[in-house]
């Protein structure tokens, strides 16, 4: 089953909708690494836009690093790389500070709070 | 066959008869470009002649790139690969040995001389390659016509035919000069051993004869490149299964 994406009229700009589209599917696993997206022209044709319209929304996915362009192989779903320790970091310290404040005012001590975030820690 | 194929076939052949009788003048390197010129341009009055399935209304598309080799047959860019590299390496060969000729196609010259005179018609092959390849491009971009059944069917369908005369114009424009360069090199090797049928002569002939073979097969493609992928009232009606 091949995913199939609608530009509908309305506030949101085409290329926005072609760009949450795209990548709610990439991130819902039903474009899989590798997944050759179409080329700008075909897509654009198909949906009746200017080339320029997907090619912008093509450029923010690649900005987001959810695909690669490439002149042979065109448009492609990238791997997910991990990011790294240094991009993480401070986004994990923002959480943590909130969560920690939310586990003193409950009167949680600091293992209990680790307890409970072992606990709700997904396991594969 | 329809109007649009009878049109082809006419093309191909009044090409085909004028560029023997040029062929056979003082405008011998115009042959090929001439062939060509007929051919393309009957291909091209017969497209506007075939209808092709109307564009969605629906803003809507497939995340999948379509790739022209799919609409082509099987092994078809290998096949004409070896026939431009037939063509590429033949009609040089051949120009040099008919030089002398007092009858070849370009028989009047020394080999240098014949080799210049094959400029045309390298320019002329040339550039419907790059629009062939350009071409067969737009076939597998062009907007869809619907994600309905019927639809995809008929997309499916208008694709193939047209990536169909692409491969089946380009053979012949190949397969022609070489066949008749052949035939030509076959008669100066008549006149050179007097009527004696010499093994080289029954060699080019066997050449001769398979090209001619791979003519018949593109003018064949040509002529009958598949239905033309329309939209049919009965077809819009018809139960996805049928389809399938």
């Amino acid at each position: 089953m091949i995913p199939t994406i609608t530009v509908r009229p309305g506030p949101v700009p085409p290329y926005e909708q072609i760009r949450t589209q795209v990548e709610a599917l990439i991130n819902g696993g039903m474009l899989p690494v590798g997944h050759r997206l179409p080329p700008i022209r075909q897509l654009a044709a198909d949906l009746g836009l200017a080339t320029g319209t997907v090619a912008r929304a093509y450029q923010e996915l690649e900005a987001a690093g959810l695909v690669t362009t490439r002149r042979a192989a065109g448009t492609v779903v990238a791997a997910r790389t991990a990011k790294a320790p240094a991009d993480r970091r401070g986004p994990l310290a923002l959480a943590a500070g909130g969560y920690a404040t939310t586990a003193v005012g409950l009167g949680a001590d600091l293992d209990e709070a680790l307890d409970a975030v072992r606990t709700a820690w997904p396991h594969p | 066959m329809d109007g649009a194929a009878y049109l082809r076939a006419g093309g191909v052949v009044t090409g085909g008869a004028v560029a023997y009788t040029v062929a056979h003048s003082s405008y011998v390197p115009l042959s090929v470009p001439l062939f060509t010129i007929f051919v393309l341009g009957a291909v091209a009055v017969s497209e506007l002649m075939s209808p092709r399935p109307s564009r969605s209304a629906t803003a809507t598309a497939r995340l999948a790139a379509r790739d022209s080799d799919t609409y082509l047959p099987p092994g078809a860019r290998r096949h004409l690969f070896w026939l431009s590299l037939a063509v590429l390496v033949g009609l040089p060969v051949i120009a040099v040995l008919a030089s002398g000729s007092p009858i070849g196609i370009v028989g009047r010259q020394d080999s240098v001389t014949n080799l210049w005179l094959l400029l045309p018609a390298v320019i002329a092959l040339g550039a419907w390659g790059l629009l062939a390849r350009h071409l067969l491009r737009v076939i597998a971009e062009s907007g869809h016509a619907g994600l309905e059944p019927h639809q995809l069917a008929s997309d499916e369908a208008w694709r193939r035919r047209a990536a169909r005369l692409v491969y089946g114009t380009t053979g012949v424009l190949l397969a022609a000069p070489l066949a008749g360069g052949l035939l030509v090199l076959d008669q100066h090797i008549y006149f050179l051993t007097t009527g004696g049928w010499g093994w080289i002569m029954l060699g080019v002939t066997v050449a001769a004869m398979v090209v001619l073979i791979v003519l018949g097969h593109h003018l064949h493609v040509l002529t009958h490149p598949g239905p033309p992928g329309e939209v049919t009232p009965a077809a819009e009606h018809a139960p996805a299964e049928a389809l399938a």
